[in-house]
């Protein structure tokens, strides 16, 4: 797949998950990487190195009682626009792809 | 000692950020990684697994630049030096009618080349991804921009010594050149400061920048210096060590990047 096309779905996918809750880095790695095994955790990171560096998510830590310190993600107002946006136009092309009979 | 797998990795990735990021980029960086690393740990996966996992470190920190922008405010800043350098030397050109002068305002020239690699030259190769490419490229304007200036200093020296068998309508346009060499080194002044100001910032320069800039600033007020006294027979060796400062600037720079070299350090200087 074309890397900028890959990305920003992943970017969206990742967004996505927020929508249920906060996660911690690694957390998010873990779970995204069930439904894409071929993308390296890098990939991960660096899209939410981004995410935040866009002010589309927020970080704050988090102590576990039996385990490392975590760095949670959580989505913004700003995220949550920048999700409905991806998600609108993604539906948008969607469509447009089955239209053309590509399924 | 051994070395964990682990810090081998934040090690690598420290050395192949340490030339394009900020202190604060890298420690972040490097901050996440290690809670990716605890995380991992306590999931109960090897450090081997995690490191496979991550992907090599230059790919790595390849794929942070690819996703960052560029930054447009270095580009035009770049592009600002290199349109400064061809004015400057389009007037050397004006001020001199006689064509053997020619020599000289490209000599002369070279200090803005200089700089225009210092600050703007050394902005443009962060906007390249490939880490090993950027440090041939630096390399290589390094090289070229001593041999420009080491040209710059060497037409000084044979300006003076021909000056007073110049006719006499030669002498303004050859003064301005030394004017122009006067900006240059203001300007050099100015890019030490602002060498300065990314250091304490916490950016990491190149050490041939920073060390050659101030080398080049000395080696011009010298020469400033003597040509303001210029009515008086100056003996040539005096002269000869105004070029003792960049000279030794040069030496100094090659001798600590061959040691970091050998340690297998990047040669940047850094905080």
């Amino acid at each position: 797949m074309d890397s900028q096309m890959k990305r920003g779905i992943l970017e969206m996918c990742i967004l996505y998950q927020f929508l249920s809750g906060d996660y911690y880095g690694y957390d998010i790695m873990v779970k995204m990487k069930t439904f894409f095994p071929d993308v390296k955790d890098s990939t991960f990171y660096v899209i939410l190195r981004r995410l935040n560096a866009e002010g589309y998510t927020d970080i704050y830590y988090g102590n576990e009682s039996n385990g490392p310190q975590r760095k949670y993600y959580k989505i913004t107002e700003k995220g949550q626009k920048y999700l409905d946006n991806s998600l609108e136009n993604w539906r948008q092309l969607k469509n447009i792809v089955q239209e053309l009979g590509i399924h | 000692m051994n070395i964990s797998k682990k810090e081998k990795y934040l090690e690598q990735v420290r050395n192949h950020m340490l030339f394009h990021y900020s202190h604060r980029d890298i420690s972040s960086t490097l901050e996440d990684l290690n809670l990716y690393f605890e995380s991992g740990t306590a999931d109960g996966r090897t450090e081997e697994e995690l490191c496979d996992e991550f992907g090599d470190p230059q790919q790595f920190v390849c794929e942070i630049s690819q996703d960052k922008a560029p930054s447009r405010a270095s580009f035009y800043l770049s592009v600002a030096y290199a349109i400064g350098c061809c004015i400057l030397f389009a007037l050397s050109l004006h001020v001199v009618q006689d064509p053997s002068q020619l020599l000289c305002c490209i000599a002369t020239a070279a200090i803005p080349v200089f700089l225009w690699y210092s600050f703007g030259g050394c902005s443009l190769l962060q906007l390249r991804n490939d880490t090993a490419k950027a440090h041939k490229a630096e390399l290589l304007y390094f090289i070229l921009a001593s041999a420009l200036v080491i040209v710059e200093q060497v037409f000084i020296v044979l300006i003076h010594y021909n000056f007073h068998s110049m006719a006499e309508g030669q002498h303004r346009g050859v003064l301005t050149i030394y004017w122009l060499s006067w900006a240059g080194t203001a300007l050099s002044a100015f890019v030490s400061l602002a060498a300065a100001y990314k250091v304490y910032k916490g950016y990491y320069l190149s050490w041939g920048s920073v060390s050659c800039s101030i080398g080049a600033i000395c080696s011009s007020l010298l020469c400033i210096f003597l040509l303001l006294h210029m009515e008086k027979p100056i003996p040539f060796s005096i002269h000869m060590a105004c070029i003792l400062p960049f000279a030794i600037s040069v030496v100094l720079s090659a001798v600590f990047y061959l040691i970091l070299r050998r340690k297998g350090r990047q040669p940047w200087i850094h905080r």
